[in-house]
């Protein structure tokens, strides 16, 4: 044990009960009264330190309450009889934690200067032989742990490096493979720019030469069907009736020609033309329609919509096409006997959140119907369903009426029992922005 | 009385038009000819068409497209392209109801674009139309 007098911190003001301003002090703070040493005052620190409460502690005597503390006693006495500061080292091996405890030591004096009591100030201190040991011992654990570390780390140096190498060829592998896929992707694009020109070109062709066709087929139809027709009106008397009745059909036959010729260059345009949508309105175009021609007004034929019509996205030129031909077909394809009735009318379609609006436009007619059997037929190119003596037409005008739909996005088809008549529908996407009126929805 | 011509490389055509003309008791002097060339030169009173008396310098010219040599087009761009006969009607009448040729046509300078029908009655119809519009009611420019 080791004696040290200190006079710093003698010239303290004297102390009359718990200093509140070393209540905050980090170092453990301890004051006695008394020549019994009774504890008058702990701070925080010596709370902490003691393990106990402030009020475990006050009114204790000081050599009870830590660890040789009873070894301080004779210390103690000598400051509050000599009113002299101590300091001293005092190991303590008692703890599981063996530490040196450094006691700084001055006593407490009252109003008039008289020593009432001493105040104890312990701070932790390392004696320099253990710390040097500490120190080495630090050294030995850490060199160890320095070369496991250097161990360590040129391990992951290595694996990093294998990883870099791998990360690398991956690279240019990548960088090929991505070289490679523009190449092909430019390549492809060149094949499809190549492959469109030359359809175009096709295409272009084709209407040329289905133009020029029609053009040159129709001028000898013109000739027969004109002289058979000069023939019957000018040279009557001349003909007996089976003369008449072959001139007729000499006539008859270039019309229908001319028909065909009509329906071969429709389906060109309907396949091949730009079909650019816009808004349409429905309801004047099929009102329009009807009052063209004669064929569809009372007393030939009872057309007429039901509730309006809105405007849909579509073709005019396309939308003419398709439903006058289902018009026609709809007052053509009657029994004998029977006036067509048609009904058009507008029904909205159910569609997905967010998917533009979708109409179906019925049209149902009383005609002959078409049998389940032939449902597969009715779209077919040059298809005919029924004899030409009977219903005259070229077997092209559904043909002609789906494709105008599907140019339009749209779709097309029908529901029919033989006898019942048939219900055809087309779907087209309706025209944004005005609200139109609806029927049978709302 | 305004004189007309027609420019028809088709026989049966120039056939029907005339039986037509004649039908219809039309007493404007029609002149035919048969392909383009013929037309720029009948206008142009050169070679054969030179006698004025016999060939007279039409007020409507009736014009098919599709023709040898000198077709319907190119006779319509020259016509538009002359200082004389730029103000000159032309009614194109053919059997293409293409697109594309209406446009072009019309891009051209034609005065009015007609279908060829298929029967007598239809035509007959489209030349009294002709008679009464162009011939009859509509001024020519001077």
């Amino acid at each position: 044990m080791e004696l040290t007098t200190d006079r710093s911190g003698s010239d303290h003001g004297a102390v009359d009960g718990p200093a509140l301003s070393i209540d905050g002090g980090p170092l453990p703070i301890v004051e006695v009264h008394g020549p019994e040493h009774t504890v008058a005052y702990v701070n925080p620190a010596f709370c902490r330190l003691a393990g106990r409460s402030r009020e475990a502690l006050v009114g204790h005597p000081f050599a009870d309450l830590v660890p040789g503390g009873r070894r301080c006693l004779p210390l103690l006495d000598r400051v509050y009889q000599t009113g002299e500061p101590i300091s001293l080292e005092q190991h303590v091996d008692a703890d599981a934690e063996p530490a040196h405890w450094l006691y700084a030591m001055w006593p407490a004096r009252d109003a008039e200067a008289r020593p009432v009591g001493v105040i104890i100030q312990m701070s932790k201190a390392a004696s320099l032989r253990e710390n040097a040991t500490a120190i080495t011992e630090a050294l030995l654990v850490s060199g160890l742990h320095l070369h496991e570390l250097n161990a360590e780390a040129a391990q992951l140096n290595a694996r990093l490096e294998n990883e870099i190498i791998d990360r690398k060829l991956a690279e240019a592998a990548l960088q090929v493979a991505n070289e490679r896929l523009a190449d092909q992707a430019a390549q492809l694009e060149r094949l499809v720019d190549e492959r469109t020109r030359k359809l175009s070109e096709t295409v272009g062709e084709l209407e040329g030469f289905s133009y020029s066709v029609a053009h040159d087929l129709r001028a000898p139809l013109r000739g027969m069907q004109g002289f058979a027709q000069i023939l019957l009106e000018n040279h009557i008397e001349r003909l007996d009736t089976r003369a008449r009745s072959y001139l007729e059909r000499i006539a008859s036959s270039a019309t229908r020609m001319d028909l065909l010729i009509g329906d071969v260059l429709n389906y060109t345009r309907v396949l091949s033309g730009e079909a650019r949508l816009e808004p349409v309105d429905l309801e004047r175009l099929v009102r329009d329609l009807l009052a063209i021609y004669p064929d569809w007004q009372p007393p030939k034929a009872d057309i007429r919509i039901e509730g309006d019509l809105p405007r849909v996205m579509g073709h005019e030129g396309f939308l003419t096409q398709c439903l006058s031909n289902l018009l026609s077909n709809a007052v053509k394809f009657v029994a004998p006997g029977v006036s067509p009735c048609v009904r058009i009318r507008a029904e909205e379609r159910p569609v997905a959140a967010g998917a533009p609006r979708v109409v179906r436009i019925w049209i149902t007619n009383n005609g002959i119907g078409i049998a389940e059997k032939d449902r597969g037929r009715v779209f077919q190119m040059f298809e005919r369903l029924n004899p030409a003596e009977q219903f005259e037409g070229t077997g092209m005008g559904l043909t002609i009426a789906r494709k105008a739909i599907q140019r339009m996005g749209g779709q097309m088809d029908f529901e029919s029992e033989p006898g019942e008549g048939s219900r055809f529908w087309i779907e087209l996407n309706l025209a944004p922005g005005r609200e139109e009126p609806e029927s049978g929805t709302n | 009385m305004i004189a007309l011509l027609l420019v028809e490389d088709d026989p049966n055509s120039v056939f029907f038009f005339e039986h037509v003309i004649e039908k219809l008791e039309i007493a404007n002097p029609v002149s035919v000819v048969t392909d383009g060339q013929e037309a720029l030169d009948y206008l142009a009173g050169t070679g054969k068409f030179s006698d004025r008396m016999t060939f007279p310098m039409p007020g409507v010219v009736v014009l098919d497209l599709k023709m040898p040599r000198v077709t319907g087009f190119d006779v319509l761009r020259q016509v538009r392209a002359h200082p004389e006969w730029k103000k000159l009607i032309v009614l194109v009448l053919t059997s293409s109801s293409s697109d594309t040729d209406i446009a072009e046509a019309y891009q051209l300078g034609a005065n009015a674009y007609l279908v060829k029908p298929l029967e007598l009655k239809d035509l007959a119809t489209m030349v009294q139309a002709i008679k009464d519009f162009w011939l009859t009611h509509n001024r020519r420019a001077p």
